[in-house]
């Protein structure tokens, strides 16, 4: 075993230049499905990472039928109070116009509790969040996020500045960081303001006190599932078993999709990676079949000093997988290469490509399951020639 | 050491059927220096291919060594060519890509011989043929007597029962051919079983026998 593969190293050396073109089909077949799948899971990495950063240990609820007994404030202050759940973040939003400099422009407006913070993971960048004494008191104040301030105020350090939403004049107590979760990442070009749930009754006609939606987090010893079952069980009490009242979605449902879609493109592009690779197999076949042929005296002098048909038959199926597992090697090595180069490029994104172990171990075997199916027809074609036909080819 | 009866082949050569041999019959004893004359197309290669166990017959009996060649498969026949038969032909047939060390430790590579004991065998091998300073030269950097002395050395590296040479001078000047001569004597004094196939005369002349063939009949000659 280890000579005949010294032998085939031999063969392949004598010619190297035919061996690297020969490899060159299996080095791009490789290359490519290495480097397409690391970077799909490489993406899908840092995208699931920064969802479920945020969002999996939350459920959002929306109550449609209030069979006349709206939920309030005070309620939700009950459930929270005496269920098991986390934190509950009652929330209302309306668009209205922001009044800068003379020159109006749209926002979208939150009223919520101070709990909403905790619940969406926010970031404040300096001043404060809505405190429950803002609740109480139904005061004039309101959060904003970094680009508000640059678009409506013209400077992010703006705490205690005056901004006129709707007509009315608020105090400026806190500014939150954009960037620093994938949904702030997302609106970070919009124009939101966050005031006190009490407050912001009094901005639209539209708005009531009524509370219809809301987001629950877990608490830490809590399973999204359990925190849902608890949730479903309070409202289907509160409204009379009525299933249609109300609707709870949770972002797993997103990673799922997700998880779904990357691994739908996952198998799309390694599916395409492959049929390269098999292209390349050919490659190898062909020029396996020409070595055989050009060898063929070789072939009947080896067969002629005693050399039976399954070592003939070896020689040439190691010859077509070594070639195969250097051409894999090389693809490897070269993925390796791009995808620090991509890393480095594109490090801004704060993905990390790394070489995705699974998609390594595959290749290799794929390789060397292409190079046997490939290898068997030259080799067995050598195997299979006649002692004396091999000697007296050409002379 | 060899037993030939009524062995017949033919070939077809487009339609026509051409009897390559025809109910020959031969025996040669251990240690003989036999050689096997005849014109081209005499049916002497299709001889040395069955002798060498590279061709098997249509018709008739082979007995080597007291082996019924017949009876095994081509597996088996691969077996038989390493372990009893060294070959040397006109062509010197070396493979090009090996350097001569490894053209000679062939055939013992096919035999599974563990690394050292080949490397000292072929060391051995190669001394007998006067060439153990060219040990690591490729094929191409020898002279053709040089070539045949690996081919040689090839053949003998296995301590084979026969060895078979099939016009091991055809290829070579007269003087050269004269010290590959010497070598089949002195491998034929040291107790080999030889069979030469020649055209030539007095090349044949040379063996303690010659077997005349013509047409495919084998007739002896008295030298």
């Amino acid at each position: 075993m280890i000579t005949s593969f010294k032998m085939a190293l031999r063969s392949i050396g004598s010619n190297k230049m035919r061996a690297v073109l020969t490899m060159l089909g299996i080095i791009i077949g490789v290359m490519a499905l290495v480097v397409l799948v690391s970077l799909v899971n490489g993406a899908t990495t840092s995208v699931t990472n920064s969802v479920s950063g945020l969002g999996s240990n939350m459920i959002s609820v929306s109550v449609s039928d209030n069979k006349g007994k709206p939920v309030y404030l005070d309620t939700v202050d009950e459930w929270m109070a005496k269920t098991d759940v986390g934190l509950i973040a009652p929330y209302l939003s309306t668009t209205s116009t922001v009044v800068a400099d003379g020159e109006s422009s749209e926002i979208t407006v939150y009223g919520v509790t101070p709990e909403f913070y905790d619940v969406q993971g926010l970031t404040l960048s300096m001043g404060r969040f809505i405190k429950s004494s803002d609740i109480a008191n139904h005061t004039y104040v309101c959060v904003i996020n970094e680009n508000t301030a640059t678009e409506a105020i013209g400077y992010i350090d703006c705490i205690g500045e005056a901004i006129h939403i709707g007509g009315i004049e608020y105090t400026i107590v806190g500014v939150l960081s954009d960037n620093s979760s994938l949904t702030t990442g997302i609106t970070s070009n919009s124009v939101i303001a966050y005031m006190p749930f009490t407050s912001i009754i009094r901005l639209s006609d539209s708005i009531s006190s009524e509370v219809t939606k809301f987001y629950v987090s877990a608490p830490e010893n809590k399973t999204i599932d359990e925190v849902k079952q608890a949730v479903t069980k309070v409202l289907l009490e509160r409204f009379e078993d009525d299933e249609d009242a109300f609707r709870i979605s949770s972002q797993s449902v997103l990673e799922d999709a997700m998880s779904n879609i990357t691994s739908i493109l996952t198998l799309l592009l390694g599916g395409i990676a492959a049929i390269s690779l098999i292209v390349g197999g050919i490659g190898i076949m062909n020029i396996m079949l020409v070595t055989v042929t050009e060898r063929t005296r070789e072939i009947g002098i080896r067969k002629a000093v005693g050399a039976s048909r399954s070592t003939i038959l070896t020689q040439f199926l190691m010859e077509a997988v070594v070639l195969c597992m250097l051409g894999c090697g090389l693809g490897i090595f070269l993925s390796w290469v791009i995808l620090q180069v991509v890393t480095t490029v594109v490090s801004s994104l704060a993905m990390t490509f790394a070489l995705d172990g699974k998609v390594v171990l595959i290749a290799v075997l794929f390789c060397f399951l292409i190079g046997v199916v490939f290898g068997l027809y030259p080799a067995n074609k050598a195997a299979k020639m006649k002692p004396i036909d091999a000697l007296h080819y050409g002379g | 050491m060899i037993d030939i009866k009524n062995l017949s082949k033919v070939y077809l050569v487009g339609d026509e059927k051409v009897s390559a041999l025809d109910h020959a019959s031969l025996h040669i004893y251990p240690m003989e220096f036999v050689s096997i004359i005849g014109p081209s197309g005499s049916g002497k290669s299709t001889l040395m291919n069955i002798i060498g166990c590279l061709d098997v017959a249509d018709a008739g009996s082979y007995t080597l060594d007291g082996l019924p060649i017949e009876e095994y498969t081509e597996r088996e026949l691969a077996v038989i060519r390493n372990r009893k038969i060294g070959f040397v032909f006109q062509s010197f047939n070396l493979i090009p890509k090996l350097t001569a060390e490894e053209n000679v430790e062939l055939p013992l590579i096919y035999q599974k011989v563990k690394h050292s004991e080949r490397k000292k065998r072929v060391k051995e091998a190669l001394e007998r043929v006067g060439l153990a300073n060219r040990a690591h030269h490729m094929p191409t950097e020898l002279s053709g007597g040089q070539q045949q002395r690996v081919a040689i050395a090839r053949a003998i590296v296995t301590n084979p029962k026969l060895i078979l040479a099939d016009e091991p001078t055809g290829a070579l000047d007269s003087k050269t051919s004269r010290e590959i001569m010497d070598l089949f004597h002195e491998l034929h004094e040291q107790g080999n079983t030889i069979v030469l196939i020649t055209h030539d005369n007095g090349i044949a002349r040379q063996a303690s026998r010659a077997i005349h063939i013509l047409d495919g009949r084998i007739s002896e000659v008295a030298l």
